[in-house]
């Protein structure tokens, strides 16, 4: 019986090591991170017809649906005391920007352009030349 | 049946005496055979099975092994005193001076044993409290550091974001299949049966009997609180020894009492024949020597 026990024991020390000792921690993280910084850079390109640039901005916004979800389930984050998870709960309104956005009934490409202080009157009021 | 009791040695029944008034001082030191220890596996446990484990360990303990040997061995000693009590019953107060002598001594010797099995109560229950006080320090420190902790720091914004998110979560799904984005994703799709699986496992998790919330009269109770309760309940059992040694010392004054008693009895029994009264020689009967 003692064995038994120990045996159980062991199993669910194993399961929870196997649990700790997955490779990489932050990736859920790491992938929202690259695929925000993707819908970003997709947004603000001025290469592609609008067309396909809103086309392509939907199916990324579905995808970054999903891994922000991914990302706030993921218990495993919160044991890991490193700055980018830090960085990304203390920040919800630009990590989180899909959920952000729909809290603030915005799209999320204008409520990014607002949290980094873009507005339509500061773009007319810009002038090229050095920083001041 | 008449005996006297020449035969038996005056010194015995004044060292029975002494030995016996000795007894609520007794200075026998037993080591403590129980020594347990507020173990990470032990405070991890539910606390209902912590009390459970705690009780286990100390009876398969020396000390325990010691109590029960203790225990044997003064039921075997109530008994005889008991047929030697009915067997004295109807003998008057000149009669049977070695029955009477084996009854004290086996009342000294049962409150002997009763003396030792209090010290070896008093000592677990010391162990039992020292316990009890460091498992709840280790729970208030364990609760102090986890919520000074990052980790704890990052749990509740995690928490909070969980708590922003599933308010517009239906919200983001309508606004999306708006758009045409109405199939849902694998990963959404999956999440959704397992999320009705997993409650089930938490619900049974909750559910289970090794899982119970502690219950004090009734009502479910924190941790902290039930090793609070664990701590008054053996304040209360250290209190009722400390009643019950002052029962033995009065037991053992009793038994010394009976000791004495019998002491002067027999002495007397045993110089009433001989004891002719000598006349001291006095200048008046001494008279006759110089006439």
């Amino acid at each position: 019986m003692k064995r038994l026990f120990t045996a159980i024991t062991i199993l669910i020390g194993a399961s929870c090591a196997f649990n700790a000792s997955a490779k990489d921690t932050l990736l859920s993280l790491k992938n929202l991170e690259r695929q925000r910084a993707s819908f970003i850079q997709e947004m603000l390109s001025a290469k592609s017809d609008l067309d396909t640039k809103e086309k392509s901005l939907m199916q990324r916004q579905h995808q970054l649906i999903d891994m922000e979800r991914m990302v706030i389930r993921d218990e495993r984050l919160s044991q890991q005391n490193d700055y980018l998870v830090h960085r990304a709960f203390s920040d919800f309104d630009m990590t989180f920007l899909v959920h952000a956005s729909a809290e603030e009934q915005k799209q999320p490409i204008q409520h990014w352009l607002d949290s980094v202080g873009f507005s339509s009157t500061a773009i007319i009021n810009a002038q090229p030349g050095f920083r001041k | 049946m008449m005996t006297k009791m020449n035969r038996l040695p005056k010194a015995f029944i004044q060292s029975l005496a002494i030995s016996v008034l000795a007894l609520s001082a007794n200075s026998v030191v037993y080591a403590d055979s129980w020594e347990p220890v507020a173990a990470e596996s032990l405070i991890e446990l539910p606390v209902n099975l912590m009390e459970k484990r705690i009780q286990q360990d100390f009876n398969m303990s020396p000390l325990a092994s010691e109590l029960n040997a203790i225990e044997q061995d003064m039921a075997t000693q109530g008994e005889k005193i008991k047929s030697i009590q009915t067997l004295l019953s109807d003998a008057s107060k000149d009669e049977m001076f070695d029955e009477k002598v084996a009854l004290v001594k086996l009342k000294s010797g049962f409150l002997d044993a009763m003396q030792s099995g209090q010290l070896l109560r008093q000592s677990a229950l010391e162990q039992k409290i020292d316990l009890y006080q460091e498992v709840l320090e280790k729970l208030y420190s364990q609760q102090n550091t986890e919520s000074s902790s990052a980790t704890f720091k990052l749990q509740q914004q995690q928490n909070n974001a969980r708590a922003r998110m599933e308010k517009v979560m239906s919200q983001v799904d309508a606004a999306m299949s708006e758009k045409g984005f109405a199939e849902s994703t694998p990963y959404a799709d999956e999440f959704a049966k397992n999320l009705a699986k997993i409650e089930k496992l938490r619900s049974a998790i909750n559910q289970h009997k090794a899982n119970i919330s502690p219950m004090v009269d009734g009502v479910a109770v924190s941790t902290e609180e039930y090793v609070r309760q664990l701590l008054m309940q053996a304040a209360s059992e250290q209190s009722l020894l400390d009643q019950e040694s002052l029962m033995l010392s009065y037991m053992s004054r009793l038994v010394a009492l009976d000791a004495q008693a019998l002491e002067y009895a027999i002495n007397v029994e045993s110089e009433g024949e001989e004891s002719v009264l000598q006349q001291s020689t006095t200048p008046a009967n001494s008279i006759d020597l110089f006439l």
